[in-house]
Order: structure tokens, then C-alpha cells, then sequence
């Protein structure tokens, strides 16, 4: 689907739904039929607004939900398996060892209370794996701590440095995927950027794929190979970063590109996306991004747009419908 | 006090003054217990001038001093040593209640964390009520009422009346974020102290803040020093830039001046930092790992020194300070040259 024919994805997520029973009539559907494929090594960057479903579905691929939400439908098939089937057992085996997660706030991630080497030991000793003594030493210095800081506790650590320990623990065993939540939200831009570029690095080095989610589109331009635009739960465009940033398709995806000022080229005055992004309990009807569309037309509020191709990328714009599916069709009904 | 218009009055009062300055700040804090006694030097020797309805930047990586300097400006640290002036007049000369409180008034704060900074259990309005009370008690609670939907629409937050009873968790980020500027709003201010205001927003909410900090500066006369670690953002607002690292300014002047010509090394490195899709692919970009010092009683020489590709001999002996370069354009750095027809000066 992203133009990689020549191998199988490691991880395939299929009409992926996950929904938040709360109580009410209708549950809160947070990730609505998302396919997703990552290749080995590859860096797919999955962007959006906060409440647009993009930490839940990365918790969903990492089978870390908790009620109320549940997976409702669809599938993750991780090398050929399929984790929303899998026994909790059989998990607790994959995770780490094959699969690991980064979490968005080191601080909360991490034990106050423990060491940074026990913290490592004990994740080795979970996994019963027959890892070398001077593992934790060796990740430590693969992302650029001093292994002297085995001995130290989180809060001895900066920020930055908690991240990257963060990072260390999350490839004691060298998994072939890290799903990554916000790893840099908390940092500011220079330790942001430096972060970014050893995670790039290691990647080079290690071959592992990263699935990385932020709200800052420009953060990943230079470092993402395929790019996934999400806005309430749904899919909105995806495809190759660079093609997405050349030329985005949907206008959610041009006003995230729009919504950074530059510190290049002329001042321009420059708006955003108005508004905010709607409440899933009660999506608008049609495309959910119509109300804040700049170019939203007649059609919009009443059609459920699907991915359609645009050029090299794919986009859930009906702009982008095949005319038969707008102008010479019959409305069809409406959600209400 | 019924409109939010300029102060025309203390603008044609004092026209040479600027709104505040600082005179060599500084402030220290002691760590270490017992017998080892040390000193951290969050802010060194700062001086800095807001002048009326200007928007001043002060960039810089977390650890640099600029919330402490913040801080200060409001009065919720006394500095160690040094002053800070406030339309011509010392601020530790402020010592009555009315006068302190009349400062408050005039320069209050928003801060960083809009999910932290307003109380949960009180519905939005709360804060601006109660310091309105205490700030003008000469007001009737309908009065009150009125000047807070006045706030709150003055941000951008309408209908008023309806959003300000709602608590909270019922408001997204960036609105939260607004009432925070209500807040500072309510008193009709002269200088808003904005620490961080966007940084834990989304992007795509960053921009309206942004935006509102330009508005409130064209209607109220409003001036603003935006504490940020990202230039970009700093460079969409402010009219100039003060660029801070490891308890100093390192480099001050116009926005533009400063972006299309940095002086100082770490300026440099902060504008590498920035992500920019629209600039071409290099991820090659060196991944500097440093981060700034903790700044425990210093000994004299540059503090960039340890991570600056320029350092020469001079850097490990000698502290250097803002020289003037260009057009308004101060760095503090032994090599930085000064632009074609100015001399280099200590200003």
C-alpha cells in the first residue's frame, strides 16, 4: 500500500477499531479502521492533534490498552502474528525482546525510587534471556550516557539524558520494532533535535523500525520515511514523507504544515487551523474535518470520504473523490 | 477602568524611560548542605529594557535562567544583587502593600502549564474574580462580573458569559491557555510576563496564541516578554531578541538582525535546532549533545566554552561581554565580528 512491494511488512495492522466504552449510548470510537504497514527498518511518523486517536492506536498496536478501551476490530499482525489474539502470556514474552515501547514523560516512565542499572537487570531478568552482564553498560553508550550512570536514579538524570535512557532500556535486546509516544515532547528544541538525530542514527546502526507519533509535524520532515496524517481517529493522508510535505493533499495536512512559523524565508502572517478538533463521542457527519475546512463545499457534510490515491500519496478528501463517488451519486445517508 | 485602551497618560509622562529595566540582575542560590556551601548562578549581571507596547523574546535551553528571570520580574524572587526599575522607579523601593500590589497588578504573569495553573475544583472565571477583587475592591461583584466577560472576550473565548462558569477540565488546552491570559489580562497590565505560554500546546494551537499575544499588544497596549526555547515562535512575534545561555545574555538586537546574522556560536546552534521542513534535507546536521552547564561557582572565561566550535585561548580566562556589533546588536563572544562600518564597543 506504500509502494514497498519487495518485502512484507514486519507489522500489518488491518481495519484496526478501538473504542472507549463509556457508559453512555454510542461508545467513543478513538481509532476508526486504520490500516498501517512498517517495513523493517523503516521510520513511519504518525502526526495529528491531541484527541485525534494517535496514542491510542499506537497503545493498540503494543496491546497496552486498558478499559474502557478495547479493540474492537480488526487486526495487528506483528512477523506474521497476530498480538490482539495472542495469550497476555505470550506477550509479555514479545514485548521488549521484540517489540518496545517509548513513552512520552521519562519521568513518569521511569522508577524514582530504583537505579537505572536495576531498572535494566530487572527487564533482563523478566525475559530470562541470556543476555550479556555488560549489556546495560553497552546501550548506555550507544545512545551516549556514561555508563557510570548505571548507579545513578532518575532524578539525578536531565531530561534529555532520561530520554535517552529511556531509549537505552528500550533496546537491550535489539527488537526489530520501537514504538515511540512523544519521546521529545518534553524537551526543548536544541536537546529535541539532538535526540531526534541519534534516534536516526541508531536506527542506521541497528535496523530496527520505529513508529514515532507527534503532534509536530516538522520535527520528523527530515527524518521519517513514511508519514501517516491522523485527525479523529481516522486516517486523513498517507504516504511518502517527502511527498506528503511537497505536496499535501488534504487541507487538515497542509494547515498542520502552515501552523509553524519559519525561521527562514519572508514573515508571513499565518493562521493555524481554527478551531478545535470534535469531540469522538459525536464526530460531525460526512468528513469529520468539514467544519474546520478551509475549502470545505456542499458535499462535504453529507459524504463519508474514503482514502483516495492523490498522485503518490493518499488522502480522505473528497476533492479527491473519483467524480463518480460526489457529483453523479445519489447523497447517501447521513450519520446523525 | 472600563476599556482596554493604551495609557496614554504615563506614555506622555515618561516618553525616554523604558517600561522596565533591569541593571546588572542577579540572582544565586545556594546549594549544598553543611560545610560545602555552594552557590548556583542561575542569573548573572543581566541587563535588559522593555520599552511600552514592545514584544521582547528571551530564548534559550531549559536550565539557562530565563524562568528565573521571569521570576524576578514578577517579584516572586528578590534578586541577590543588582536592580530592577520599573517605569524610572527601583523596585526595592516598593515596599508598601499598595505600591507592591499596584506592581502585581501591572505586570502579571502567564504560565506554562495550562492544565496545572488553574485550580480544578473553581470554574474558570475564579482566578480573575478574586485577584480583581483584591486589585480593585472598589468594585461591585456585577462590576467584577463585567470586567472578567470583558477579559475573557478580549482573548478570543466567546460567548463569555457561558465559558467563564465552566470548570476547567471542560475546556481544551489552548483555551485553558487564554484564560491564562485573561487572567493577566483583568487589571489592565502593562507588561505581560508569558513564560512558555505555547509549549505544552499543540502546534497547531501555538499559532492563534501567538497571534493573540500581537492583538493584545495593538489594542491594549500591552507589552510582552515571551520566554521561549523555540526561535521560530520568537521570531513571529517579537519586534527583538535577547538570547540567554547558562545565567547570561550571549546575544541581544532586532529579531531579524539577529536570525539573519547571529553573532554568537550558540545562536547558531539554537537556529540548527530548529526543525524546517521547507529547508532542504540534511540530516548530517551534527547532533550536539551538550547541554548547558550548572553554573556552581564559576571561575571567569566564557560559559559556551565547552561546547562552542569557535572557542580560542582568550574563552578559558576571560568572561566576555556584549559588545555592540551592528544596528542595535549586542553578543557577548571573543570572536564574533562586528558588521562592516561599526565598531566594535562595549555599549
Amino acid at each position: 500500500m506504500h509502494g514497498h512491494i519487495e518485502a512484507k511488512p514486519i507489522l500489518e495492522v488491518r481495519d484496526l477499531t478501538v473504542e472507549y466504552d463509556t457508559g453512555g449510548d454510542r461508545p467513543v470510537v478513538a481509532v476508526d479502521a486504520v490500516d498501517l504497514d512498517v517495513h523493517a527498518g523503516e521510520f513511519v511518523g504518525v502526526v495529528g492533534e491531541s484527541g485525534c486517536g494517535k496514542s491510542t492506536l499506537l497503545f493498540a498496536i503494543a496491546q497496552l490498552l486498558s478499559p474502557p478501551a478495547a479493540i474492537t476490530s480488526g487486526s495487528v499482525r506483528f512477523q506474521g502474528q497476530n498480538l490482539v489474539a495472542m495469550s497476555e502470556k505470550k506477550l509479555a514474552a514479545l514485548r521488549w525482546r521484540d517489540y518496545s515501547v517509548v513513552m512520552q514523560s521519562a519521568m513518569n516512565a521511569l522508577n524514582p525510587v530504583t537505579s537505572i542499572g536495576t531498572q535494566f537487570r530487572d527487564a533482563i531478568m523478566a525475559h530470562d534471556e541470556d543476555v550479556a552482564d555488560d549489556r546495560p553498560a553497552e546501550v548506555l553508550r550507544l545512545v551516549g550516557i556514561d555508563p557510570i550512570h548505571l548507579k545513578s536514579y532518575p532524578h539525578q538524570l536531565s531530561g534529555g539524558m532520561r530520554q535517552r535512557a529511556m531509549i537505552a532500556m528500550a533496546l537491550l535486546f535489539t527488537p526489530d520494532l520501537i514504538i515511540m509516544d512523544e519521546p521529545t515532547s518534553a524537551l526543548d528544541v536544541v536537546a529535541q533535535r539532538s535526540l531526534m538525530v541519534q534516534i536516526k542514527e541508531l536506527q542506521q546502526q541497528l535496523g530496527f523500525a520505529v513508529v514515532f507519533v507527534t503532534h509536530d509535524m516538522s520535527l520528523i520532515s527530515h527524518f521519517s520515511d513514511q508519514l501517516v496524517v491522523m485527525y479523529a481517529g481516522q486516517v486523513v493522508e498517507l504516504g511518502a514523507t517527502r511527498a506528503v510535505f511537497d505536496h499535501p493533499a488534504h487541507p487538515y495536512s497542509k494547515g498542520l504544515l502552515d501552523a509553524f512559523p519559519s525561521i527562514r524565508g519572508p514573515k508571513v502572517p499565518l493562521i493555524g487551523i481554527p478551531g478545535s478538533p470534535p469531540n469522538l463521542a459525536d464526530p460531525p457527519s460526512g468528513c469529520r474535518f468539514h467544519p474546520r475546512c478551509p475549502e470545505v463545499f456542499a458535499d462535504c457534510p453529507k459524504i463519508e470520504p474514503e482514502l483516495y490515491q492523490v498522485g503518490a500519496v493518499q488522502a480522505r478528501c473528497l476533492l479527491h473523490a473519483p467524480r463518480a463517488a460526489t457529483a453523479a451519486e445519489p447523497v447517501q445517508e447521513v450519520r446523525s | 477602568m472600563t476599556d482596554l485602551s493604551v495609557d496614554t497618560d504615563l506614555q506622555a509622562a515618561a516618553p525616554t524611560v523604558p517600561l522596565i529595566e533591569t541593571r546588572k540582575l542577579t540572582r544565586h542560590f545556594r546549594v549544598g548542605r553543611g560545610l560545602s556551601p555552594k552557590l548556583l548562578h542561575a542569573v548573572d549581571d543581566v541587563d535588559i529594557t522593555v520599552d511600552r507596547q514592545e514584544i521582547v523574546a528571551l530564548a534559550g535551553e531549559s536550565g539557562s535562567g530565563k524562568s528565573t528571570i521571569a521570576r524576578l520580574l514578577a517579584g516572586v524572587y528578590t534578586p541577590t544583587s543588582g536592580e530592577i526599575y520599573y517605569q524610572g522607579r527601583a523596585m526595592s523601593s516598593m515596599r508598601s502593600r499598595r505600591d507592591r500590589l499596584a506592581y502585581r497588578g501591572d505586570v502579571p504573569m502567564v504560565f506554562q502549564d495550562p492544565f496545572s495553573s488553574l485550580n480544578p475544583a473553581f470554574r474558570v472565571s475564579h482566578g480573575i474574580l478574586r485577584s480583581l477583587k483584591l486589585h480593585q475592591p472598589e468594585l461591585t461583584r456585577a462590576q467584577r462580573i463585567e470586567e472578567a466577560e470583558r477579559a475573557i472576550e478580549a482573548v478570543g473565548l466567546a460567548p463569555a458569559s457561558d465559558l467563564m462558569y465552566r470548570y476547567p477540565y471542560e475546556l481544551s488546552g489552548g483555551q485553558r491557555q487564554r484564560i491564562g491570559f485573561a487572567q493577566a489580562l483583568a487589571h489592565k497590565p502593562k507588561l505581560i510576563l508569558a513564560d512558555e505560554p505555547v509549549s505544552m500546546l499543540d502546534v497547531s494551537i501555538r499559532i492563534g496564541l501567538l497571534n493573540l499575544m500581537a492583538e493584545l499588544r495593538r489594542s491594549a497596549g500591552v507589552s510582552f516578554l515571551y520566554i521561549t526555547h523555540d526561535i521560530a515562535s520568537a521570531r513571529y512575534v517579537a519586534d527583538r531578541l535577547l538570547i540567554m545561555y547558562a545565567g547570561h545574555i550571549v546575544e541581544s538586537g532586532p529579531a531579524e538582525a539577529v536570525l539573519a546574522n547571529p553573532k554568537h556560536p550558540y545562536t547558531d546552534l539554537l537556529l540548527g535546532a530548529v526543525p524546517d521542513p521547507r529547508a532542504p534535507l540534511s540530516v548530517a546536521v551534527e547532533g550536539d549533545t551538550g547541554e548547558p552547564p550548572k553554573v556552581i561557582d564559576p571561575t571567569p572565561g566564557c560559559r559556551f566554552r565547552w561546547r562552542c566550535p569557535l572557542v580560542v585561548d582568550v574563552c578559558h580566562h576571560v568572561t566576555p561581554t556584549l559588545r555592540r556589533l551592528g544596528e542595535g546588536h549586542d553578543a557577548a563572544c571573543h570572536v564574533a565580528e562586528p558588521d562592516a562600518g561599526t565598531r566594535a564597543t562595549k555599549p
